[in-house]
């Protein structure tokens, strides 16, 4: 039977958990097996309305449900964050080459996320939590606007009970008393991290401003290009590597990347929108 | 493949047997102006096959304008006639993106980064399911440009089959399997062909080619690719190149090799259209909250000729602008392609040269 790669599968938009005033998870059940690795995207849609390009927040090894994690930011966003739980959405996918985990065996990680970023974040966290034997250290450092505006809160708290797991975070401004941890932007969480840079790959994702400073700061540390991996999520459309909105000089986002080295973006002028 | 000869009488035939099995389509001229329409018993007698390129680009025919993506695409068998070697060499990069193919010399170059891509099935079954008869040019229009841009006036490849206009019919040389399927479906049509239609065919070709040269003398830029890598300071490109720019999107719908497109929900749920897209509009690159890549003119025209010059070639091994010139007929703002990379290309000569 024909297959068109345009179409999507019906999803049950099962829950929503209400993260922060802008920021649902939307928790989809389809109708059909669907699996993804960690990072690469798919197009949710409502039907009739349109579509847009999410990557999964939950772990790749939990098939039943997907997880997406979504900041209300335009026409879109504002009319899935209206929805009440039990509607019919479409995703199709996945797409992209997500975190090619391989490449991170027997490194320490340095994952850095800002805002909503930490969505595919939390994927990729589960993911090497999954298999930690594999990994060295892992440092998480994530950095919100404010106390209000930080996702996943409750997960915080199990996350900082494991063992190898060091978690860093910051806010970049609050009234004095609600925050006891580091006020400022996420950057300078990294004066606090410990580097062995020989054996340290760094994985970046959050707003445009934080993905270029936080890859600055990086190599200013002693980091290689080669080293850093960014999350370069744009306009992505089809999917497919051919309507070409998503395109970053040579590349499709959505079929090159989305997870790009910051050695592959060298010479495109302002990669970071 | 072969070179055939067929006199005019035998075509006239032809192009009626072709009619009667398959959708054609053929060049009609209005005005100095080639329309892309579909022949009928009426108009047969009318089709242009030389003179130059149609208004229409061809992908036209293979992606249309707006198309519904979500059923099993339709099998119509289409012959067109009267392509051009431009146009065939648009061809070269629509197939590679719609294929997904990687090809380029450059995507080694570029680290092997880029990947494997799906394949279109809409676009696939219309381009298999069309007959290309192209055919060489014996006319220009003031922006044909293809002798810059690495090309001729006639083509070499990527036909089905060719036509080359003689004083008494045409040379018709094969270029595919479906192609000289169509010469042994008609054998008594065609003939071997003398040396002197061979001569003719030459002597053509070359005085097109010398019309072509003597058409763009006033350019003396060569290696666009060189050119955009180059580039050129944001002035240049806001004020000297994109100054103009009234943001019509004319230059993108006529584009032979310009592939995007939005893709959109129906009012049937669950159904998807797609329609031609331009990167040259404010809102093409903007994602949800406001941010745009390019938010100027200048930076869009400028990563319009990136992706024509230099990103292209790099995945695909060529050059995504062929020299048609139809970007330069249609925009309402007269940027020249051509003018704009004279521009850069003294500039940077300009910066070269001891002061």
């Amino acid at each position: 039977m024909f297959k068109s790669p345009y179409s999507s599968i019906p999803a049950r938009l099962e829950k929503i958990i209400e993260e922060t005033p802008t920021i649902k998870t939307f928790v989809l059940r389809p109708d059909q097996p669907f699996s993804f690795a960690t990072g690469q995207f798919i197009e949710l849609a409502i039907p009739g309305v349109g579509e847009a390009p999410f990557t999964p927040s939950s772990s790749p090894y939990a098939t039943e449900t997907i997880d997406v994690t979504i900041m209300r930011a335009g026409k879109l966003t504002g009319m899935l964050h209206d929805l009440r739980g039990g509607e019919t959405l479409g995703i199709r996918g996945p797409y992209g080459n997500g975190y090619q985990l391989e490449k991170y065996h027997g490194k320490d990680i340095l994952i850095v996320g800002g805002g909503v970023g930490m969505a595919p974040l939390r994927s990729f966290l589960l993911s090497l939590l999954a298999q930690k034997d594999k990994f060295g250290k892992i440092t998480l450092c994530y950095g919100s606007r404010a106390p209000e505006d930080v996702v996943y809160k409750y997960l915080f708290p199990e996350w900082s009970k494991i063992k190898g797991l060091e978690m860093l975070r910051s806010v970049d401004k609050c009234p004095v008393g609600n925050w006891d941890e580091t006020v400022g932007l996420v950057t300078c969480l990294l004066d606090k991290v410990h580097l062995d840079l020989k054996r340290t790959v760094a994985v970046v994702c959050g707003p445009p401003v934080m993905m270029k400073f936080g890859t600055l700061k990086l190599l200013d540390m002693g980091l290689k290009p080669s080293e850093i991996y960014l999350s370069m999520e744009g306009n992505m459309s089809c999917g497919l590597g051919k309507c070409g909105h998503c395109q970053i000089g040579p590349y499709f986002v959505c079929k090159d990347g989305p997870v790009f080295s910051y050695d592959q973006l060298k010479g495109i002028p302002n990669p970071f929108i | 493949m072969a070179v055939y000869y067929i006199t005019f009488t035998n075509w006239s035939t032809f192009l009626n047997a072709l009619l009667r099995q398959h959708s054609v389509y053929g060049l009609f001229e209005d005005n100095a102006n080639l329309f892309c329409q579909k022949l009928t018993a009426q108009n047969i007698s009318n089709i242009t096959v030389n003179r130059y390129r149609a208004v229409q680009p061809v992908k036209s025919l293979l992606f249309p304008v707006k198309e519904e993506v979500t059923h099993a695409p339709s099998l119509r068998p289409n012959v067109l006639i009267g392509a051009k070697a431009c146009d065939l060499g648009h061809l070269l990069t629509t197939d590679a993106i719609f294929s997904g193919r990687v090809s380029g010399a450059g995507s080694a170059g570029a680290g092997g980064f880029h990947r494997q891509g799906i394949e279109d099935p809409y676009y696939r079954i219309r381009r298999g399911n069309t007959i290309l008869i192209s055919a060489d040019c014996d006319d220009l229009r003031p922006s044909c440009f293809c002798t810059l841009m690495e090309g001729s006036p006639y083509p070499l490849k990527g036909f089905d089959m060719n036509l080359s206009p003689t004083r008494s019919g045409f040379l018709a040389e094969t270029g595919s399997e479906p192609g000289e399927a169509l010469v042994r479906a008609h054998t008594k049509l065609f003939q071997e062909p003398r040396p002197e239609h061979l001569e003719e065919r030459r002597q053509c070709r070359e005085n097109m080619t010398r019309r072509l040269q003597e058409n763009n003398r006033r350019f003396n830029w060569s290696n666009p690719k060189k050119i955009i890598e180059n580039g050129g300071p944001a002035k240049t490109w806001e004020q000297d190149i994109a100054g103009t720019c009234v943001e019509c999107d004319a230059c993108r719908f006529t584009c032979g090799t310009c592939y995007c497109f939005l893709l959109g929900e129906t009012v049937r749920k669950w159904d998807r259209i797609r329609t031609w897209d331009s990167c040259q509009s404010v809102g093409y690159g903007r994602v949800a909250g406001g941010a745009n890549p390019r938010r100027t003119r200048g930076e869009r025209l400028r990563n319009l000729y990136t992706c024509k010059l230099q990103y292209r070639p790099d995945n695909f091994g060529v050059y995504a602008c062929t020299g048609c010139g139809r970007c330069i007929d249609v925009c309402q703002g007269k940027i020249d392609i051509r003018e704009s990379l004279q521009k850069l290309y003294d500039e940077q000569a300009a910066v070269r040269a001891p002061k």
